[in-house]
């Protein structure tokens, strides 16, 4: 299983990041966590990712902002993003920047798994 | 020698020459003056015709007595042409023809008229004298103080020149004093006064009447006589036989000749009864006082509320002593004034200052002070160190700028530090009669001329002789000239020779013989009477043809006579230089006159200075009344005067005053004496007419002597309480004397004593504020024993010894009470609060307590916020006072007055509720504010909680569950939720709505708290918090929730004006620093743009906002809270990183 593909979950918040990192390998996929969207770009490994879980208001670079510093590098990593603020406007900007998903908290964790499945392009086993 | 007619008017002396048919021959000038008839009115008239003489004998026989032995004399009455008596020492003696045969009868006239009634009157002088010592309501002593006089001159010769500061400092001479004075004789009063009935146990010396205390009042009397002061009095302390000691009047009086002579007479009045009114009526005054800042005298209320910043200000600058300040800067006192203004004021204020309405005389008190500058100082000055209460005499300026007298006193009361008030007395009238003490002078009397004539025959041309050499020389004023030029006149007196001297002069003169005295005048006349010759002189020079003058004389032997010297400058003699001279030797009349004066004074100085109107009246009209009543059968009449209640009006037109003193003129008069000298109708109101009937019968019935306290009667119609004493003479029956002694001031005391007290009652009962008198005679007893056993520590003896505490509480019992107390305890009458006061404090016994270590300590009053239980049960809270001044404790009893602030504590309770429920709602609409980051808080575990769960399934769903995951997950699961819990409760404690509950809190924990909740929506805005805590801060007392509210409001408000402004980081820091007070400040920093200076002020106005969207209410509930919490806060721009900064204080819990 060593193809399985490599997730990215990018939040802040320490336990919904553990829970998102569990919750992705319990669906048999690889994940790893990072507290902020700087860290993980400073991995420098962004191509050994197929998808990234980002949540949107984070101190540094947010979620939105990634997922255009992708695009400016041609990188073409699906980003599903979350969040926990109810400003309605959030989902248009998220969706205008290209977003593979867009989720608020709290969500269903059916609507996360359907969102991975097509960006993984693997249907549900 | 001259003409016989020329020596005969040369005369002092009448002299008439009859024939033996009884025409009248010769009528000198003196005869002429006499009788008052010119004398060619008189030669040729038969003299008993014109002279009316009543003889010792009758005529015919002196007449041939003179005939027969050649003279005669004796003393006639004639009358003048005026109808005048004229009392003559006459001498007759007979002129002989060459044959020796009887030509005439030469008759020498002394008028001895004066000196009859000079005599007469120095023996009635004597006896008022004597009189007025035996039966004056007063206590005269005769003192012999040749024994100080020795002293004073040992003293003196030792070398002690300030005789004051030696006998203050060694009161043990001053002692030897006394002892060196003798009693010589004392009246009937003193005994009575002093002694044990026996006149004897007085006459030793005055050292045991003297005790120690009044010492000094002894020592200032001896300096008075010393100085030559004219009387000394003094209130004073004087010891009866009996040891006990009484209030005295002390009165010397010093006339000018008892010096040297060493006896003088005092004089004392008990006036213990007056100061005993006064002791009372102080101690009535000053209860008054504590109670009521009141005063039963003009009364002005004064705002002073302008002069506290201006000493604060003094204070600031470190002024200390006002004294040396005003000393520095003079206009500080006008500044004073004008910042004291009066505000109220009473109807007798308004009446002393003569303005027609009060309000006239509101506004700055300058004007009222321009007379007593230096008083208003002393009084500022009292004020500034601290003193509460000034008093002083002072000269107060009326309304329309006159001066009146005025005993000023003012209080501060202590509670009201910006009111004082401000009493005046109107001691007017007791001043008018100090002054017309001072200005009594004496009285002079003319006496009669003319003893035998001394006759010398002088040769002045030797004299001329050196005037002329003088006027040559271009003198023209002699006068002038012999004044500066004293050995010049000596050398003109040695210049004028005697020519001739007759018997007389040899006998006055002495010398053995004429021939010794046939010199030149120069020896006869001493120094002293140098300036009689150069006027002599000066006066023949201006032409005037004779001069007379009393003068000194020198004899043969050296020894000095007065002598009246006449000189006439016949017309035919001018120019021959020779000039008859005469002298007549007076010195028995000036001896007269001087015990005259002597005894007067010494009558006048007592009665002027013992403060006596004296009164000296002629009954004679009465006594005929009397006498013609008698002869008309009447018998009773005391009867008599019931029967006939106008006869009293007669009796008093009948008795005629004939002199009065000084002090009966200040006394009733209007400065003009004459006013008083008519009858003494006009001083007895009809209220006293039975007490003038009962003076008029003790003469009647021979009394010596009848005293009574009566009211009387000035001559402006005013009348006043006296103390009225009438005296008769034993030997002149016609003849009345009475003193009367102003007795207003006791009489007052005693009326405004029980006045007080009835105000004293009045305001005690009627006062709106509840009233009750504690009988506190137990506790001051335990308080004594308490001393006696050597306590010095109550509050330790207390804490060891809880049952004297217990006891002092079961002494104590409810006396009066208010009507307001009565409603403040919910009784229903007074009585039902009588008794012990225990059941009133079983609420707050630690307040008696207090008190009971405040009177120990010998304070006068406790005051305290405290509760009491009241008769039905309730509690009440307010600040009870309890005063226990000396003049109460004197009484036994203490005041206790109460404030009910339950209804004043109700409205704080219903006003903290308002502000708890503004509080809430301003937390509340925050709380929508911070929904967003609320929600975030709350979704973020949701959300862990959600994935983990779903991911847990998922391990549980695997053909080989994995439970070690599922442990890990679980786990997460149990955690996040609690996370949500938390922020669930922070969000409900925040929207909760209670009463605040203070309790001691770190303001840093508060901070950490407040962050917590704020930690999302830092985040959210990208702003970076630091938070700075001082070491050692004190906890402070505050509610947790209110607090935080505070900091998250501030925070929040700091946050949202740095969004404002994009650029730049987003800073904030939080610090805390330990302030003085003490205390704990707070102050929140931001890197924003800062406060717009317009709106600086209005920061924390309500609904002044400059946010879109908010309330406004923001910063003035932090306001409110902040304050409610004792604390401050405050708004600026001075911010360490730049933007504003907002900073609140809370004072540290204790």
């Amino acid at each position: 299983m060593s193809a399985a593909p490599l997730v990215a979950i990018i939040d802040d918040d320490e336990s919904l990041r553990l829970a998102l990192v569990g919750l992705v390998r319990s669906l048999g996929y690889e994940a790893r966590g990072f507290p902020s969207a700087d860290a993980f770009v400073q991995t420098g490994e962004l191509a050994s990712y197929t998808c990234i879980v980002t949540d949107i208001q984070m101190p540094g670079m947010s979620g939105i902002e990634l997922k255009e510093y992708l695009a400016a590098r041609q990188i073409a990593l699906p980003v599903i993003m979350i969040t926990g603020r109810p400003d309605p406007t959030l989902e248009e900007k998220a969706r205008a920047s290209g977003a593979a998903g867009f989720l608020r908290k709290p969500f269903e964790a059916n609507a996360l798994i359907s969102y991975l499945d097509s960006a993984l392009g693997t249907a549900s086993s | 020698m001259a003409s016989d007619l020329d020596i005969l008017d040369l005369v002092g002396e009448s002299i008439v020459v009859r024939d033996l048919e009884g025409r009248i021959q010769a009528w000198n000038t003196a005869s002429e003056a006499l009788y008052g008839l010119p004398r060619n009115a008189a030669i040729g008239k038969l003299a008993e015709d014109i002279l009316k003489t009543q003889y010792p004998a009758p005529l015919s026989d002196i007449q041939a007595e003179a005939l027969a032995i050649g003279s005669w004399q004796g003393e006639i009455t004639r009358l003048s042409a005026t109808g005048a008596g004229i009392s003559l020492r006459a001498h007759w003696s007979v002129r002989r023809n060459p044959d020796g045969s009887a030509a005439a009868i030469v008759e020498t006239g002394r008028d001895i008229t004066a000196s009859k009634k000079s005599e007469e009157a120095l023996r009635y002088s004597e006896y008022r004298y004597h009189n007025l010592f035996k039966a004056m309501a007063a206590s005269f002593w005769e003192l012999d103080f040749s024994g100080v006089d020795t002293i004073l001159r040992t003293l003196h010769k030792s070398g002690v020149v300030d005789f004051r500061r030696h006998l203050m400092e060694n009161p043990a001479i001053v002692r030897d004093m006394m002892r060196a004075t003798r009693v010589m004789d004392v009246n009937d009063q003193s005994i009575a006064l002093f002694g044990r009935g026996e006149k004897s146990e007085l006459l030793g010396n005055v050292e045991p009447f003297w005790p120690e205390e009044s010492t000094q009042f002894f020592a200032e009397g001896i300096l008075s006589g010393a100085a030559r002061k004219p009387h000394y009095t003094v209130e004073c302390k004087l010891r009866r036989i009996d040891g006990t000691t009484f209030d005295a009047l002390f009165t010397a009086a010093f006339p000018p000749d008892s010096m040297g002579k060493g006896t003088l007479v005092i004089g004392i009045i008990d006036i213990t009864e007056r100061k005993q009114a006064f002791a009372k009526l102080e101690a009535s005054e000053r209860r008054y006082r504590d109670l009521f800042h009141y005063m039963p005298i003009g009364l002005s209320q004064i705002d002073a509320s302008r002069l506290i910043p201006i000493y604060k200000e003094l204070r600031a600058q470190g002024v200390t002593d006002l004294k040396a300040y005003i000393d520095e800067h003079p206009e500080f006192l006008d500044m004073a004034l004008e910042a004291l203004h009066v505000e109220e004021i009473n109807d007798h204020n308004r009446q002393i200052f003569g303005a027609g309405t009060a309000a006239e005389m509101y506004g700055p008190i300058t004007r009222y002070f321009q007379s007593a500058l230096p008083t208003i100082r002393r009084s500022l000055e009292t004020r500034y160190a601290g003193g509460e209460f000034f008093q002083e005499e002072m000269k107060a300026t009326r309304m329309d700028g006159s001066v009146v007298d005025v005993l000023f006193s003012t209080a501060r009361p202590g509670a009201i530090a910006d009111k004082s008030l401000v009493g005046f007395i109107d001691i007017s009238a007791r001043k008018r009669s100090e002054e017309a003490l001072r200005h009594s002078e004496y009285r002079y009397r003319n006496m009669f001329q003319a003893m035998a004539a001394a006759f010398w025959e002088l040769d002045f041309s030797g004299a001329n002789d050196l005037v002329r050499s003088v006027l040559k020389s271009g003198v023209t004023d002699l006068r002038a000239y012999f004044a500066a030029n004293p050995a010049f006149v000596r050398k003109m007196m040695r210049a004028t020779r005697v020519v001739d001297v007759n018997d007389q002069t040899v006998i006055l003169f002495g010398g053995g013989d004429k021939q010794a005295l046939l010199d030149n005048v120069e020896r006869f006349w001493p120094e002293e009477s140098t300036h009689i010759y150069s006027e002599a002189y000066a006066s023949a020079a201006d032409g005037r043809p004779n001069y007379a003058a009393e003068c000194r004389f020198r004899r043969a032997d050296g020894t000095l006579f007065d002598g009246l010297f006449t000189v006439a400058y016949p017309p035919k003699e001018m120019g021959r230089g020779s000039t008859m001279v005469g002298v007549i030797d007076i010195t028995a009349r000036k001896q007269s006159e001087e015990a005259l004066r002597a005894s007067e004074r010494r009558y006048q100085h007592l009665f002027q200075a013992m403060a006596v109107s004296f009164w000296e009246v002629d009954f004679s009209g009465v006594r005929d009344i009397v006498r013609r009543l008698r002869a008309a059968g009447v018998t009773d009449f005391r009867q008599y005067f019931k029967d006939n209640p106008n006869f009293v009006l007669r009796v008093m037109r009948a008795t005629r005053v004939v002199d009065v003193n000084d002090r009966t003129v200040a006394l009733f008069g209007r400065g003009n004496k004459d006013e008083l000298l008519k009858t003494t109708e006009p001083i007895w109101p009809e209220e006293s007419w039975p007490d003038y009937i009962e003076a008029v019968l003790s003469s009647l019935d021979r009394k010596a002597s009848f005293s009574i306290e009566t009211r009387l009667r000035r001559l402006d119609g005013t009348i006043f309480d006296a103390q009225f004493t009438a005296w008769h003479s034993p030997d002149n029956k016609s003849a009345g004397l009475a003193g009367v002694i102003d007795i207003t001031e006791r009489k007052r005391a005693h009326v405004e004593l029980e006045r007080s007290n009835q105000r004293y009652h009045h305001l005690f009962h009627h006062l709106p504020i509840p009233l009750w008198q504690v009988d506190s005679r137990g506790v001051m007893e335990i308080i004594k024993e308490l001393r006696e056993q050597g306590v010095t520590d109550i509050v330790e003896h207390l804490d060891a010894h809880p049952e004297v505490f217990a006891r002092s509480i079961d002494v104590l019992s409810i006396g009066e009470v208010n009507q307001s107390a009565v409603r403040l305890f919910g009784a229903r009458d007074p009585s039902n609060l009588r008794g012990p006061i225990a059941p009133y404090w079983r609420a707050g016994d630690n307040t008696l307590r207090k008190i009971l270590e405040a009177r120990f300590r010998g304070e006068h009053s406790y005051q305290e916020d405290t509760k009491l239980t009241t008769f039905d049960g309730r509690t009440v809270e307010g600040l009870f006072t309890s005063t226990f001044a000396p003049a109460l404790t004197e009484l036994g009893i203490s005041l206790n007055s109460f404030v009910d602030a339950t209804e004043k504590k109700r409205a704080e309770e219903m006003l903290q509720r308002v502000q708890a429920d503004f509080a809430h709602a301003a937390r509340v609409s925050m709380l929508g504010e911070l929904t967003a980051s609320i929600a975030h808080e709350v979704n973020q575990p949701l959300a862990a909680i959600a994935a983990n769960g779903e991911a847990g399934l998922r391990w549980l769903s695997r053909a080989e569950p994995d439970v070690a995951e599922v442990r890990e997950i679980t786990k997460r699961i149990v955690a996040d939720a609690r996370r949500a819990a938390d922020v669930i409760s922070r969000v409900r404690a925040m929207a909760a709505r209670r009463a605040p509950e203070h309790v001691p809190l770190s303001l840093d924990d508060v901070i950490r708290e407040a962050l917590l909740f704020l930690r999302h929506e830092v985040q959210a805005r990208g702003v970076t918090i630091t938070h700075h805590m001082a070491r050692n801060a004190p906890s402070v007392r505050a509610d947790r929730t209110q607090l935080q509210q505070v900091i998250v409001n501030l925070a929040v408000n700091g946050m949202q004006a740095m969004v404002q402004s994009t650029d730049g980081e987003r800073q904030m820091i939080v610090r805390t620093t330990v302030a003085d007070g003490p205390g704990v400040i707070c102050s929140i920093e931001d890197s924003g743009p800062g406060i717009e200076a317009a709106s600086l002020v209005r920061l924390f106005d309500s609904f002044f906002t400059t946010k879109e969207g908010g309330m406004g209410m923001g910063l003035p509930i932090c306001r409110s809270i902040i304050e409610a919490h004792g604390g401050r806060i405050t708004g600026d721009n001075a911010s360490t990183i730049g933007g504003a900064r907002f900073s609140f204080t809370l004072p540290a819990a204790h």
